[in-house]
């Protein structure tokens, strides 16, 4: 009884693995990184969370976890409330439905398909933010933060595809 | 405990659609929590600072190590320019002492006309010192967080300098963290006047690097390499704390590059000036 208490946990843990990252990724983002050139211009590192998770373990990253993190996001970056919230959601969703065509599908497809929807999510970031809140950010601003966040997809995923197969190898 | 086999498979079926709803449930969510923020409740503004105060002590473990990796990399930038920098140092400090002695005579000139004219002197102010904890490279907002709160005597409208030179505003207060709305915000008007020919103007962020001179009446003589201090009208801040030089003057837009640049901050002061600020929202705050 004892044992399976404990399996029960450790299989529970484990399963927090992704939401865990993903809010670790939107801590990240907001320390202080003293570097001039990354100055007002951060790339969106939590949407890398999002989509790598959405895509391998579509049943860990579901919306509710998607628009959590959209939530601490938007609290902790200082912006309207629930437009990250809205972004990652599609980025969720979007990949969520396509889950059979990201099977066995290679990197270059995947990550093609990455910088598709993180140009989509901050259009509709741009957008939404825009017409709701008439707070429109520098075009140029956004074009460079949407080519860092894709520039930096490679590292993060796989840092992530290790730790998965370190936690969730067994699940 | 066995259960039943239908109540089985209606739960099964209520899950199903759950699932199924509880995407689009949450993007209207989203929108409805958009459509809550824009009202500006005090509902969202206290969410936020709940989260902010919640996540603070992380981020003020993670903030360490960031800042030795750039205290690093400084090092090896400023090994690289000793030299040329000496020299400047040197140059710099005959200049400066120069000013002393003037800013010492004037000093003491200053005094002895107040005595005559048995001036009331502006209010002291004081200080609360706080590290940087997270700096929000957000498009949509210029705002960074720091590790002093209510708790420290932050509040609503002061504020923030880093030396001598103005940051921003306090936007929001937690209980021990405070948002910083920087200069660069779209939101942030400060009273301000040239210094060389004391020209009213207020300074209002774009949410790009360079401020701009609104309401600057058009024969005030602005000239590139002109200083920028606070006024001190509206009482939120104190006047003549430095806040830039004009950049550039295009089409009529007076363009400011401000003395301090974000990504150098790691600790910042918040000015505690003594006035109620000029947000009425700070009002009940100072009354409790």
């Amino acid at each position: 009884m004892k044992h399976g208490m404990a399996q029960r946990v450790d299989h529970m843990v484990r399963q927090l693995v992704p939401a865990s990252l993903v809010l670790f990724l939107v801590l990240l983002q907001a320390m202080p990184w003293h570097l001039p050139a990354l100055a007002g211009i951060f790339p969106a590192l939590p949407m890398i969370g999002i989509y790598y998770w959405s895509v391998y373990r579509p049943d860990l990253l579901v919306p509710s976890v998607a628009f959590a993190a959209g939530l601490v996001n938007d609290v902790v970056l200082g912006g309207p409330i629930g437009l990250s919230s809205l972004a990652f959601l599609v980025i969720q969703g979007m990949t969520a439905s396509q889950t059979r065509f990201f099977n066995g599908k290679s990197f270059l497809v995947i990550w093609s398909g990455f910088a598709l929807l993180a140009a989509g999510a901050l259009l509709i970031e741009l957008v939404m933010g825009s017409l709701v809140f008439g707070r429109t950010p520098i075009f140029s601003a956004l074009c460079i933060q949407c080519a860092l966040t894709v520039c930096l997809y490679p590292p993060v995923s796989w840092l992530f595809s290790r730790l998965q197969l370190f936690w969730l190898r067994n699940e | 405990m066995k259960q039943h086999p239908g109540m089985v498979g209606r739960l099964a079926t209520l899950r199903l659609l759950a699932q199924r709803f509880a995407f689009l449930a949450l993007v209207l969510a989203s929108f409805a929590l958009m459509l809550l923020g824009k009202a500006d409740t005090i509902v969202v503004e206290r969410l936020r600072m709940l989260i902010d105060d919640g996540i603070s002590p992380v981020l003020q473990v993670l903030s360490r190590p960031a800042s030795a990796v750039a205290g690093v990399v400084n090092a090896v930038h400023d090994l690289a320019a000793l030299r040329a920098e000496n020299v400047r140092l040197a140059e710099e400090n005959a200049r400066l002492m120069h000013w002393q002695t003037v800013a010492r005579e004037l000093d003491n000139e200053n005094k002895a006309l107040r005595g005559q004219l048995n001036y009331s002197p502006d209010p002291d102010s004081a200080f609360i010192s706080a590290r940087v904890i997270g700096d929000t490279g957000g498009a949509f907002v210029h705002s960074m967080l720091i590790s002093a709160g209510a708790r420290e005597g932050v509040r609503k409208g002061q504020a923030v300098i880093a030396g001598e030179n103005l940051v921003g505003r306090i936007a929001e207060v937690g209980d021990r963290s405070a948002r910083i709305l920087l200069l660069t915000d779209i939101n942030s008007h400060i009273p301000v006047i040239i210094e060389g020919t004391r020209a009213k103007a207020i300074l209002s962020g774009d949410n790009s690097d360079r401020p701009r001179l609104a309401y600057l009446s058009p024969n005030s003589n602005a000239a590139v390499g002109n200083r920028i201090v606070t006024s001190g009208h509206g009482g939120a801040f104190p006047p003549g704390m430095p806040v830039g030089v004009i950049a550039s003057i295009q089409d009529g837009i007076v363009r400011v590059e401000p003395f301090v640049h974000r990504y150098q901050l790691e600790y910042v002061t918040v000015v505690d000036y003594g006035l109620p600020g000029v947000l009425p929202s700070d009002m009940p705050d100072n009354g409790k």
